[in-house]
């Protein structure tokens, strides 16, 4: 099978294609949660000939549970501080792929998503870092910064501002 | 065609019969000549492939899995705790069971660092967790064991990593003379890299490593023991069709006899430790003493049968350990324990002796050697052994 | 449980059992929910404490709630929370066999190795194709009612759900799948028209546990009906958005 790409010409083309829906419902973000949200749009503009790569984080926990998933579109997990090495690894590949006539000739968007501990920390920055030096990839990293480890318990990051408080945070209990 | 060259050489003139897609470099002495030699197999038109220079070991193994993700052919490697820093990468290649194929350029581990020589700890560190392990001789051997270690992980029988260890200085800076296939008999031997419906690709939607629970994690791993074993099956396949194929047979694929034939005393080792052992034998079966070596290629998966095969009914093995394993049930080496834990099943169990030698790249030479057989040929002939495990040539 | 309502009528959202008899306990208060996790400092686990030593002291006595309490932070806090619950907050009932929601949970079958992928791998979902194993809409507290007649049909719910809940319907109008709606309430607020999403509480309602209704057919097949009902849940319906108001 392979995956046309379909270019919007009217309002309502767009407005047809907008309301496809790539991240769908059924996953176990929270009530509310804004980055679900935002990652529903970032699946709809991005469109069906897209690979996502999904860094430790909460937006991958809570987004697939083994056995099932909310992606309706090609996704793989990588280490918390891959984000920018899997990106890396994924553009390449598809580059020499295509280079060499193993895949079919098209455009692909590989979108790498990561909080802010998987991207700003724990080593991801210098993934991220090396990430960029490469230019001849095509790929997008998107870091949702809600300023904490939220997954594991709202530890602390080096996001977090100073002052708030967070479950590392030392502060007197009595 | 026939060239002079390291073993490192070798493996890089073999990833270009492989044809890879992606490979993704950073320094580190001893396994960096072979990133520097495909290089320039790039550059001088040879090889068509992504070369990614990464930030770190860990950036570098998680680049080449994510290549395999979307169906490249790729290899990767590094040496001593080089490897461990990539360690988280590493074992998610083997349970999201990517095929990637890595070198091991053996080398001590770190502090204090410095010694690029050759120690087996850090391809062992991997044992556990889904890598198959094999360690090669001769640059010859180092090529073809490439080949046959892509025709291996990417069998969708067992679609594992392997990990080539290649013993640091010894053999990735030693040159040898070595023939190149032509490509020809190489597409013959190594059909391309098919992922199935495991390919990550807009026309194969699927979701890869979701987060899991105890519900899942039982099955997932029975299925990688379920691979490992099939390995062994695999394995021999690939080397009856190499042998074919190229016209080269290593006879048994798992473990090198060398003499051990109605033997009373065998040695057992991995890597370039047999070019002095050989030599030994030679003598010493020369003066009519009946002494054997066994060289041990596929640590995993392990070759039970083999060992029992060529072990059991022997007076005394002695193993020679170019690692440790402190606490270890006789605070032996791995490959001593190994041995003994497949030899607890046999007929006729022999005695067993364990020599811990040749760490951080010390030499074992010709003499040592010599003196280590006599050792166990006295405790053959006194029916038992004295001293376990001995720290050969270890500094008082 | 924690609840402000008395066990006959929290019974009917509770799934029967076969055996053998309980005693449900309930404990007056408002219930503590930071939706998925609980809040560690409303109260709720002194309140939950001083209710086992009133109903099982053989698990736990009075002073052994004491104890413990007194050994963190604002004891004379807690102790007190915990006191309320023993003295006078709790309520008990005893339960029958086969009394309660009449729903059978069916554990979902797991494949064996063989049958699973390898790696760690899943077969995705389809475009606009929601996850059926995992659904989350008995999860909500509240739940989003429309009332169709006043909706402008800005879209701006749809928009801004984050579980892509709303489905565009033919004639333009956003209908809530109410079984993967966690009632965050986002589209309530959003909402620009004044009462025409509200938020009401979901135990007003006993079409849960996978049989939600369908607000727009339910709209569609009888107009006057659903203004009816609508009206009647207006007054019961949160306050989400004190701009509005
Ligand atoms: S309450 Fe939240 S989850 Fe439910 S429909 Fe509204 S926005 Fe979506
Ligand atoms: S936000 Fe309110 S007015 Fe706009 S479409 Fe939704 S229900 Fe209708």
């Amino acid at each position: 099978m392979t995956v046309s790409i379909k270019l919007a010409r009217t309002v309502k083309d767009l407005l047809q294609m907008a309301q496809t829906e790539y991240f769908d419902a059924g996953h176990r973000t929270c009530q509310g949660c804004e980055s679900a949200m935002v990652l529903r749009w970032v699946a709809k503009a991005a469109g069906p000939n897209t690979i996502v790569i999904g860094a430790t984080g909460c937006m991958y926990v809570a987004n697939t549970t083994y056995y099932t998933t909310a992606w309706a579109l090609p996704w793989i997990h990588t280490q918390l501080s891959g984000t920018g090495s899997a990106v890396v690894g994924t553009a390449a590949a598809l580059k020499a792929l295509m280079e060499k006539g193993k895949l079919p000739n098209e455009k692909i968007n590989v979108i790498g998503i990561c909080g802010d501990l998987g991207c700003a920390d724990a080593g991801g920055l210098s993934e991220v870092s090396n990430a960029l030096t490469h230019t001849k990839y095509n790929f997008l990293i998107l870091m949702y910064d809600n300023e904490s480890s939220a997954n594991t318990d709202i530890q602390e990051t080096t996001m977090t501002p100073y002052g708030a408080l967070t479950t590392f945070s030392q502060v007197v209990s009595r | 065609m026939e060239v002079v060259g390291t073993g490192t050489d070798a493996v890089a003139y073999a990833l270009m019969l492989a044809d890879i897609d992606v490979t993704s470099a950073y320094p580190i002495r001893p396994y960096g000549g072979v990133m520097q030699t495909v290089a320039r197999l790039i550059a001088d038109g040879y090889l068509k492939a992504e070369y990614i220079v990464a930030a770190h070991e860990h950036d570098q193994f998680e680049i080449v899995k994510h290549a395999s993700a979307v169906g490249a052919r790729t290899f990767v490697g590094s040496s001593g705790v080089g490897w461990l820093l990539a360690i988280e990468a590493i074992v998610a290649i083997s349970t999201d069971r990517y095929p990637v194929v890595a070198l091991i350029g053996n080398r001590a581990l770190d502090d204090p660092p410095g010694a690029y020589g050759v120690e087996h700890n850090d391809a062992l560190m991997v044992r556990d967790v889904g890598w198959l392990l094999v360690w090669v001789d001769t640059a010859q051997e180092a090529l073809d064991t490439t080949l046959i270690a892509y025709r291996v992980a990417e069998d969708p029988r067992v679609m594992l990593p392997v990990g080539i260890s290649m013993d640091g200085a010894f053999l990735t800076h030693s040159e040898h003379v070595f023939k190149i296939p032509p490509k020809s008999k190489v597409q013959k031997f190594l059909p391309p890299y098919d992922l199935g419906n495991r390919k990550l690709h807009p026309s194969n939607v699927i979701s890869v490593a979701p987060q899991v629970n105890e519900d899942w994690v039982t099955e997932i791993r029975k299925q990688m023991d379920e691979a490992m074993k099939n390995a062994r099956k695999v394995i021999e396949e690939a080397y009856r069709d190499f042998a074919k194929i190229f016209g080269r047979d290593y006879g048994n694929p798992f473990v090198e006899p060398y003499m051990v034939e109605d033997a009373d005393v065998v040695m057992v080792g991995m890597g370039t430790v047999s070019k002095p052992i050989k030599e030994a034998v030679r003598r010493l079966r020369a003066k009519g003493e009946r002494v054997g070596f066994l060289r041990i290629r596929w640590f995993r998966p392990f070759p039970t049968d083999d060992i029992i095969r060529y072990l059991s009914g022997v007076k005394v093995v002695a193993v020679v350990d170019r690692d440790y394993s402190f606490g270890s049930p006789f605070d032996g080496g791995a490959v001593f324990t190994e041995i003994r834990s497949a030899l607890y099943e046999a007929e006729h169990r022999p005695l067993m002796m364990n020599f811990i030698g040749g760490l951080g790249g010390r030499e074992i030479t010709y003499n040592d050697a010599i003196n280590m057989f006599n050792m166990a040929l006295d405790a053959a002939r006194k029916g038992r052994v004295e001293q376990r495990v001995i720290w050969y040539g270890v500094r008082e | 449980m924690v609840s402000k309502r008395n066990p006959d009528e929290l019974l009917k959202f509770i799934p029967a059992r076969d055996s053998p008899p309980y005693t449900l306990v309930v404990v007056y208060g408002e219930r503590s929910i930071g939706d998925f996790w609980t809040f560690p400092d409303d109260g709720t686990v002194e309140r939950v404490l001083g209710a086992i030593a009133k109903v099982m002291p053989s698990i736990l006595t009075l002073d052994d709630v004491k104890r413990y309490l007194e050994s963190l932070d604002k004891p004379s806090e807690r102790v007190n929370r915990a006191l309320e619950a023993y003295q006078s907050l709790v309520k008990l009932r005893e339960v029958r066999p086969g009394e309660g929601l009449p729903y059978k949970y069916e554990p979902p079958h797991l494949p064996g190795w063989k049958d699973m992928m390898i790696g760690g791998a899943i077969p995705g979902l389809k475009p606009n194709q929601r996850n059926p194993y995992f659904t989350g809409g008995t999860a909500k507290h509240y739940r989003p009612v429309i009332n169709f007649d006043k909706c402008i049909k800005c879209s701006l719910c749809w928009e801004y759900c984050p579980d892509s809940v709303f489905d565009v319907t033919p004639d333009g109008y956003f209908n809530p799948a109410l079984a993967y709606c966690k009632g965050c309430g986002v589209c309530a607020e959003v909402c620009p028209v004044p009462d025409t999403i509200i938020m009401v509480d979901e135990m007003e309602f006993e079409d849960g546990y996978g049989k939600f209704i369908d607000e727009y057919r339910a709209w569609k097949e009888n107009r006057e009906a659903y203004r009816k009902w609508f009206e009647s849940l207006l007054p019961k319906a949160q306050v989400i958005s004190v701009r509005k108001r």
